[in-house]
């Protein structure tokens, strides 16, 4: 043997045991290795399950944390009973209704216990069955839902039993969601809409009646050789027109408030001529019933303010109508108007309309200034109209940050008051314009018998029957008449001959070019008088933002469909009149 | 026709008496046909003391694996062991080789490897068995090289792993030849019908609420629930107060093809606060920290050996199981038990050999005839042939 450079001599034998201790040493150096590696990993096992534990108690407060936050803000009833019924877990809405302040002094109790305790009337024997039913095995049972009614309460409730891993059944979740809100909407919009559908069932007749009117009467005019007749149909069709259109007006201007876009002008205006104006208009009505009809206008009201003198004329008209029209022949009616001391620092008028009519059941009173409903169906069978002209004016009244209301009792007559403020006016030019906007007409004067020999007008209008009817009307006044079928053709011919035109009357709905456009490729022409020449809209198109977008084309004047005759002729002479003072009232020239 | 045995020897000490063993086996188990090939996997004392080279080097055909830690063949379930299992085919060729270092140029060496091997033969193998060594690349990257050269061919596999906790002696075996940087491989082509099957952590043993990965790139995660990825574990308590290391089976998971999922292990954080794990992560991944369950780990081998056994037409079973799984065990003091659950459930008579992995190479699945191979970690991957 050889160690190194020394030879050791030794027998077979001790060699032997040699290397087998040698091995035998291996074989222990073996295992202390094995045995380090595994004391190794088992280090870093308990470590790691050190560090899992830390890891698992933190997750388990988080969660906790989580679950307590979904409970205690929870706003539905939930809770969760053991396979005995017994509380185990519930959301803090639960405790509210117990008056405990913490749920968690249920946990453990049985069901029915606390019932007993707290006298639940939540647990309504319909609740305690699905629980109940739960309970019975949850194979086959997906969960039930029900409603419950508790006291003034209503609740969707689902009551769901769940199984542990192994199958077997573990216990029942409910849910309980309060829907009492939900279903009084529910019922309050189901009303609303029965009130709607009821309210288009009404318009349908309203506009029926006089389409009936128009359509009988022109067929009877058409069969008719005599002339009286036809005079007569003629007149009953122009009443049924006009309310046609009344209640046409009334419903765009419920849709206009339903979708909140209903808004009041900012105009000076003459106050008393504006009540003149107003009992011109119903006098007649009255003098019909042999009503007698007074004003009383107090002095402190301003001769001139500002305000939207069309709308106030539209609440004051509708009062008084309503008056003349619920009073019975020989009764009286009165038109008051005061000015109310001034706390802050807009002032204020109170109008009111007295009548000694039939009077308003304190009932109905209530439902008088809402949309869709007139106080008594009864009623509108009887006098008939829309129901909408109150609800109208309660929303012009509110706008104009007043109120309106009424006092009445059956058969003793009634007082409609409103107030709204107002603002004094200051401009002089609104003064010297006696108070007369486009908005509102006079019957005409002295235009019946101007002569408007030599002009000629141009209309861009794309509908015959429009055309026929303006043709007609302006003919017989001497006018000279050139038609456009849409405002491409409108340019066209007026660029090609622009001294022949004294007026254009602009349709704005028309194919290929609109109204708007057609004006302002005019006004950019060039041509000789384009800038100048007078351009009419006529449209039925007659809110306050669409005559600004005539306005904005450069237009100078609006005039409404369907076409008013006075209108046009008043509108005609203040554009074509050669009198200073009539030109004055041109209201925009651009 | 494919033939498959295994074979084995406890003995560490005497090279030659570990070969009289094995020859014996061999011999009695087993008639070799045509082709023959064997996958060796065995403990690192059987490289030093010289037993693996000698029994290399006496067998009539290739041998080609890793170093483990524990294993189990049909007869023996060991720590100290070396375990053959041999395939041996009249139908099915057999092309062994290794590539050279892959640490530099690795997707070139395998290339090389790759072409040298199969030079002359015309078609895609029909499987082939890799074992890379451990810790020099994302063994995903090796995946995917394989993949991109072999559309069409499953690849099955696990790196080199020990018994020491840092895996810090083990190697690659080709032929009797040990080494830290190459990696060894068998073509096998021709009759043969490899199936997979995999069983991995469940998620009913999840500790934290799942996350999702919103920002990544191949294996770093950025941003997990659209903070950044550290954030994340900041503030659940990780990280400062429990560092988060390998062994705390913190995986993301994606779910692949036919919902088959694939999970990674946490490797490290970068200083940038950014996660790298050892695999590629998809972003709309879900990560997930999960309480090993001892019986989880026995309870899923089972399970799949149950499988197993409904199979038809078996010739043998490769097993390689993730050794985060022997480490659980071992901590409950029954590091054997997963391999003794595999031995006792699988029906007698069906060849088999199960070694511990440093990671796992499976497909998920073969869509269309194009397998979806992937790397996994924690899991207990299985071939059947």
């Amino acid at each position: 043997m050889d160690a190194g450079n020394e030879h050791i001599s030794m027998s077979v034998e001790e060699y032997n045991e040699l290397k087998a201790a040698k091995v035998e040493k291996n074989k222990l150096a073996r295992e202390l290795r094995l045995l380090k590696r595994h004391n190794e990993i088992n280090r870093l096992n308990i470590e790691t399950q050190s560090g899992m534990a830390k890891i698992i108690s933190s997750e388990k407060q988080r969660q906790d944390m989580y679950m307590r936050l979904l409970l205690e803000s929870s706003p539905d009833i939930m809770f969760i009973l053991d396979e005995n019924l017994k509380f185990l877990l519930g959301t803090n809405s639960i405790a509210k209704i117990m008056d405990i302040t913490d749920v968690s002094v249920l946990q453990g109790r049985a069901l029915d216990n606390i019932i007993d305790r707290y006298h639940l009337v939540l647990f309504t024997d319909e609740l305690v069955g699905a629980i109940l039913s739960a309970t019975q095995g949850s194979e086959g049972i997906s969960g039930q839902k029900i409603e419950v009614y508790a006291g003034d309460s209503i609740y969707d409730v689902s009551v769901l039993p769940f199984n542990r891993a192994t199958g077997e059944f573990a216990g029942v979740l409910v849910v309980m969601n309060d829907i009492t809100a939900i279903s009084a909407a529910k019922r309050a919009a189901e009303k609303a809409s029965r009130a709607k559908g009821d309210f288009l069932s009404r318009m349908s007749h309203e506009m029926r009646t006089p389409m009936s009117a128009i359509i009988g009467m022109t067929n009877i005019a058409q069969n008719s050789s005599d002339p009286e007749k036809k005079e007569y149909c003629l007149d009953k069709i122009e009443a049924a027109s006009r309310h046609l259109l009344g209640v046409i007006n009334d419903i765009l201007d419920m849709s206009k408030i339903e979708a909140n876009k209903y808004e009041l002008s900012h105009d000076s205006f003459e106050f008393e001529n504006m009540l003149s104006n107003i009992m011109s208009v119903v006098q007649f009505r009255a003098e019909e019933k042999h009503h007698v009809l007074t004003i009383d206008l107090d002095p402190g009201v301003p001769q001139f303010i500002i305000g939207d003198e069309l709308r106030i004329t539209q609440i004051i008209t509708n009062l008084l109508a309503n008056a003349i029209k619920f009073t019975p022949e020989h009764g009286a009616i009165a038109l008051k108007v005061k000015n109310l001391p001034v706390d802050d620092e807009r002032p204020m008028l109170q109008i009111e309309v007295w009548d000694t009519g039939i009077g308003i059941a304190a009932e109905q009173q209530a439902r008088l200034f809402s949309s869709f409903e007139q106080a008594d169906g009864g009623t509108a069978r009887k006098y008939g109209g829309t129901g909408l002209g109150l609800a109208i004016s309660k929303k012009i009244v509110e706008l104009m940050g007043g109120s309106i209301w009424v006092e009445s009792s059956l058969d003793k007559g009634s007082k409609f008051i409103f107030t709204m403020h107002y603002e004094i006016s200051s401009d002089p030019w609104y003064h010297e314009r006696s108070g007369k906007d486009p908005l509102t007409r006079d019957a005409p004067t002295a235009q019946d018998e101007h002569d408007f020999e030599g002009h000629t007008v141009l209309i861009a209008e794309d509908v015959e029957i429009n055309r026929e009817i303006i043709e007609a009307v302006l003919v017989e006044k001497g006018f000279s008449i050139d038609f456009a079928g849409n405002g491409k053709e409108a340019v066209t011919l007026f660029c090609e001959q622009p001294k022949r035109y004294s007026l254009i009357l602009m349709d704005i709905q028309m194919p290929e070019m609109d109204g708007f456009e057609a004006t302002r490729t005019i006004r950019s022409s060039g041509c000789l008088g384009a800038q100048t020449i007078p351009i009419v809209a006529m449209t039925a198109n007659v809110f306050k933002e669409d005559i600004e977008k005539c306005f904005e084309a450069g237009m100078n004047d609006h005039l409404g469909k369907p076409l008013v005759i006075n209108d046009l002729f008043n509108v005609l002479e203040m554009h074509l009149s050669t009198n200073e003072e009539t030109a004055k009232k041109r209201f925009r020239t651009k | 026709m494919l033939k498959c045995a295994s074979i084995y020897t406890c003995e560490v000490d005497n090279p030659d008496v570990a070969l009289v063993e094995i020859q014996a086996q061999l011999d009695e188990k087993i008639s070799l046909l045509r082709h023959s090939v064997g996958v060796i996997m065995c403990h690192t004392e059987f490289i030093t003391t010289g037993v693996l080279e000698h029994i290399c080097a006496h067998l009539p055909f290739d041998v080609v694996g890793v170093t483990t830690a524990s294993q189990a063949v049909n007869d023996e379930v060991s720590e100290l062991v070396l375990t053959i299992f041999v395939m041996t085919s009249s139908d099915v060729e057999f092309i062994t080789g290794a590539t050279g270092s892959l640490e530099e140029q690795a997707g070139q060496e395998i290339k090389a490897a790759y072409d040298k091997c199969s030079a002359g033969v015309e078609q895609e193998p029909q499987l082939v068995l890799v074992f890379p060594p451990f810790g020099i690349h994302p063994v995903d990257m090796y995946v995917n090289e394989w993949t991109s050269m072999l559309s069409r061919t499953p690849v099955f596999g696990t790196p080199a792993i020990d018994d020491t906790a840092t895996f810090s002696e083990c190697e690659t075996i080709y032929n009797g030849k040990h080494s830290k940087t190459s990696m060894p491989f068998i073509l096998c082509y021709g009759n043969i019908n490899p199936r997979f099957l995999i069983a991995t952590f469940s998620e009913s043993n999840a500790v934290t609420s799942k996350a999702v990965v919103t920002k990544s790139v191949g294996n770093c995660v950025f941003e997990i629930n659209n903070a950044a990825a550290y954030k994340y574990y900041e503030d659940k308590g990780i990280v400062d107060s429990v560092p988060l290391t390998p062994f705390m089976i913190e995986s993301v998971k994606r779910q692949d093809y036919d919902g088959v999922p694939v999970i990674y292990a946490h490797t490290t954080f970068t200083d940038e606060g950014a996660e790298i794990f050892y695999g590629g992560v998809e972003e709309g991944s879900t990560i997930t920290l999960l309480k090993y369950e001892p019986d989880d780990i026995v309870s899923a081998a089972k399970q799949k050996m149950e499988l197993v056994n409904e199979m038809s037409d078996i010739n043998g079973v490769l097993l390689f199981s993730c050794a985060i799984r022997r480490f659980v065990l071992l901590g409950v003091n029954k590091p054997m038990q997963e391999l003794q659950s595999v031995r006792d459930t699988l029906r007698p008579g069906i060849p088999f050999m199960m070694g511990y992995a440093g990671g796992e190479i499976c497909p998920t699945s073969i869509r269309d005839g194009v397998p979806v191979n992937r790397f996994h970690n924690y899991s207990l991957i299985i071939l059947v042939i």
